[in-house]
């Protein structure tokens, strides 16, 4: 192992707290969802639809999250990578809809 | 008209809650659980692969808090490898639409079959505590894809090996999460953890994490070609979040060996139901 290894304490302080923001957002999202499922016509269709948008988009923004902190850290290979990443994603959709 | 009408929304709920909760245990995403069950129960493969993808991202979304308390996910492995996941799931989900649902479903079939022969063989704990290391030395390490976790009293230091081979069977996984709708996490796991040699925990942990960016990726294209039914998806959104906490819970309490053959067994029957309903 290499001994000139470093755990940032301050990534761990915000992991918790992206961890509590997680699970709180967990049950917005669960409430929504559970109306989205009981109500019939339109209403029930749009919370549905922003049940699935906002679940969906979580762990997208996670990975901004970790762009914000790996560039604090001065960590640039896994900054690129996590950027490399958001924009696969991004050219996926595009060519989902240039193929629609 | 939504294509899962043969199946009741609450048994709809109630497999999305049991599936996810079993793919959040081992790390394997429960859509290799949930697709099987709908297609068998009547659901066409087109429309039972989005709510696959579904259940998976909200059972990853569900297990973050946990994981990330009991610092066992390593998002440096996590975004390493899910570049050639992601890769592997957006050229699936183009893909969708080409393939005829018979192919599918035998794609499924041997999915699930895979994934049970995955689980079945996979062995338990390969790196042990090392006394050189203690407590400021659990999480993530910076600038490289190693860190260490905890193990017992002891802390387990690791670092992630054969990347190349690691990265090949990464992006074989979100091919087959994106044409199939299914975690591509029973392949992700013993990846990480038999080719890359990352403790089978943090393996699964991480996997959980980087399913549900795979399975937004491909969820995304299918929404653009207009896949999704809201109200099915809303039922397996709340059916999935309350499965994949219990899932991170049970994580720590059951020994992790039962549970793969317990999901063996059952990803068997899957895939024999499968196969003869062709």
């Amino acid at each position: 192992m290499n001994p000139t290894h470093r755990v940032d304490p301050d990534q761990l302080a915000r992991e918790q707290v992206l961890g509590r923001l997680i699970s709180r957002l967990v049950i917005v999202i669960g409430l929504v969802a559970l109306a989205g499922a009981v109500i019939p016509g339109t209403p029930g269709t749009v919370l549905g639809a922003l049940a699935i948008i906002v679940v969906t988009a979580v762990p997208v923004l996670r990975v901004v999250w970790l762009v914000v902190i790996w560039r604090r850290q001065g960590d640039t290979r896994f900054v690129t990578l996590a950027v490399a990443l958001l924009a696969l994603m991004v050219v996926g959709t595009l060519l989902a809809v240039l193929r629609r | 008209m939504t294509k899962t009408d043969e199946v009741n929304p609450f048994v709809l709920a109630g497999a999305a809650s049991l599936t996810s909760a079993f793919g959040a245990i081992g790390g394997l995403g429960g859509a290799v659980l949930l697709v099987p069950f709908l297609v068998v129960t009547g659901t066409e493969p087109a429309a039972a692969a989005p709510l696959g993808l579904l259940s998976v991202i909200a059972g990853s979304v569900a297990a973050a808090d946990r994981h990330l308390r009991e610092r066992t996910v390593n998002h440096r492995i996590g975004i390493l490898t899910e570049i050639a996941a992601t890769t592997g799931a957006v050229v699936g989900a183009l893909m969708t639409g080409v393939i005829a649902d018979s192919v599918l479903t035998r794609i499924l079939a041997a999915v699930a079959l895979g994934a049970a022969i995955a689980g079945g063989f996979r062995r338990g704990v390969r790196n042990r505590p090392d006394p050189a290391y203690g407590e400021r030395d659990i999480g993530e390490w910076i600038g490289e894809p190693a860190g260490a976790y905890r193990l017992g009293d002891g802390v387990v230091p690791y670092r992630a090996r054969r990347v190349g081979w690691g990265l090949s069977g990464m992006g074989l996984a979100g091919f087959i999460s994106g044409i199939a709708g299914v975690g591509g996490g029973f392949i992700k796991t013993p990846a990480a953890s038999e080719i890359m040699r990352v403790p089978v925990k943090v393996a699964a942990s991480t996997s959980t994490f980087t399913v549900g960016i795979t399975a937004a990726a491909a969820l995304a294209v299918m929404a653009v070609r207009g896949q999704i039914d809201a109200h099915d998806g809303a039922i397996v959104v709340a059916g999935a979040l309350v499965g994949g906490q219990a899932g991170a819970a049970l994580q720590g309490v059951l020994p992790p060996p039962i549970v793969r053959r317990l999901l063996s067994v059952l990803l068997v029957v899957v895939a024999v139901i499968l196969v003869v309903r062709g």
